[in-house]
């Protein structure tokens, strides 16, 4: 799994974002979105990111993860629907033409700093 | 103080990975991305296209690999530019990402090459969730995996244009089911198309090639149509 450069990614987006707002202070949490697709576990993520964060001003940040559950529409009727199983077929027509809605998002909410 | 951001981490690769897409329809290269779980065969599939193909067509190879240039010295011997990447320097990462393939496409004589193959790392999770700038998507799958993998792993074979079932010489040597296999992909992925070879024999590499040139000729016109 790719949890180390999700980790580095996180951190790079909340450097820039300090740096624009010349923000000194530390980070004190990280409110992500997580989509149920994306294959990241939360276990190794919050591991990669003690391990990435040492000496930046995330070091003492808590990850505060939300999981987007995953939302799909059928391209045959336009039915929106939440699969329950990882192949998606359309509870209403039974196609298998689906597109995505959400949760395949890695998303910075917002974090805090002090 | 709570500071929105609103930031896709996973945008910056789709960035870095559009800017790829561009120079390569500018040089009008068509761009395959392979992928597969370890051993499934890419690097020997590639070794009988660039066999097939290279009399015709100027072609490049980038390698992904967590370590080794194993593969990569396999290519060469062809005498294409072949660039490694080893993602073991990088964190180990199990997939090759847009920023890594934007370095590799950095040292690669971009005038000298019509089709350029990518050979991902061996893994069917993560590489699927990583936009390199590719024209098309390549899954190989070998019989020997099972009939299941495609709902297995349904994320990248959702995502592929092609997938190419490998070890066909061993249809007969083993309990698979290949329809099943095929069906199972469809259910993931209806728009699938599949070519079945063995890189082994040969058997159905004339069918891969065609399409590689089908492809090719596709994006030609259409980098020609967007030049003029
Ligand atoms: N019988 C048979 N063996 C094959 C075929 N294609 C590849 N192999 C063998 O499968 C093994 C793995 O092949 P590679 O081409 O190295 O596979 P790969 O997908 O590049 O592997 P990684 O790069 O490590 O992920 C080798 O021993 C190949 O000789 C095939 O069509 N039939
Ligand atoms: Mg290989
Ligand atoms: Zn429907």
């Amino acid at each position: 799994m790719h949890e180390l450069s999700l980790a580095q990614g996180i951190i790079q987006v909340i450097e820039e974002e300090l740096e624009k707002r010349k923000e000194k202070g530390t980070v004190q949490k990280i409110n992500l979105r997580i989509g149920q697709l994306s294959c990241v576990e939360p276990e190794a993520l919050l591991f990669s990111f003690g391990f990435c964060s040492k000496e930046t001003q995330c070091e003492n940040a808590v990850l505060n993860i939300e999981k987007v559950p995953l939302a799909c529409e059928c391209q045959n009727c336009g039915k929106n629907f939440l699969p329950k199983e990882a192949i998606f077929i359309c509870p209403d027509c039974k196609s298998c033409r689906i597109k995505i809605l959400s949760g395949e998002e890695f998303y910075i909410d917002s974090f805090e700093i002090e | 103080m709570k500071i929105k951001v609103l930031k896709d981490v996973l945008k910056a690769n789709d960035t870095i990975a559009e800017e790829n897409r561009t120079i390569l329809r500018k040089k009008g290269i068509l761009t395959l991305n392979l992928m597969s779980s370890p051993g499934a065969g890419k690097t020997l599939i590639l070794e009988k296209t660039v066999e097939r193909l290279k009399k015709d067509f100027k072609i490049g190879v980038i390698e992904g690999d967590v370590s080794t240039s194993n593969d990569a010295r396999r290519l060469a011997r062809y005498d294409i530019p072949v660039i490694q990447i080893n993602t073991d320097s990088i964190g180990g990462a199990c997939h090759l990402d847009a920023n890594m393939v934007k370095e590799a496409l950095g040292s690669l004589n971009l005038s000298s090459i019509q089709i350029l193959f990518i050979e991902n790392i061996g893994n069917l999770i993560c590489p699927a969730g990583f936009d390199l700038g590719e024209d098309k998507k390549i899954i190989v799958l070998s019989l020997t995996e099972g009939e299941d993998k495609p709902v297995k792993y349904p994320v990248a074979f959702r995502k592929a244009d092609l997938l190419l079932v490998n070890k066909l010489d061993l249809l007969n040597h083993l309990d698979i089911d290949l329809e099943l296999l095929l069906k199972n992909s469809r259910k993931v992925n209806p728009d699938l198309k599949s070519i079945q070879l063995s890189a082994r024999t040969g058997e159905g590499i004339d069918k891969w090639a065609q399409w590689i040139k089908k492809n090719l000729d596709l994006k030609k016109r259409r980098s020609g149509a967007l030049g003029s």
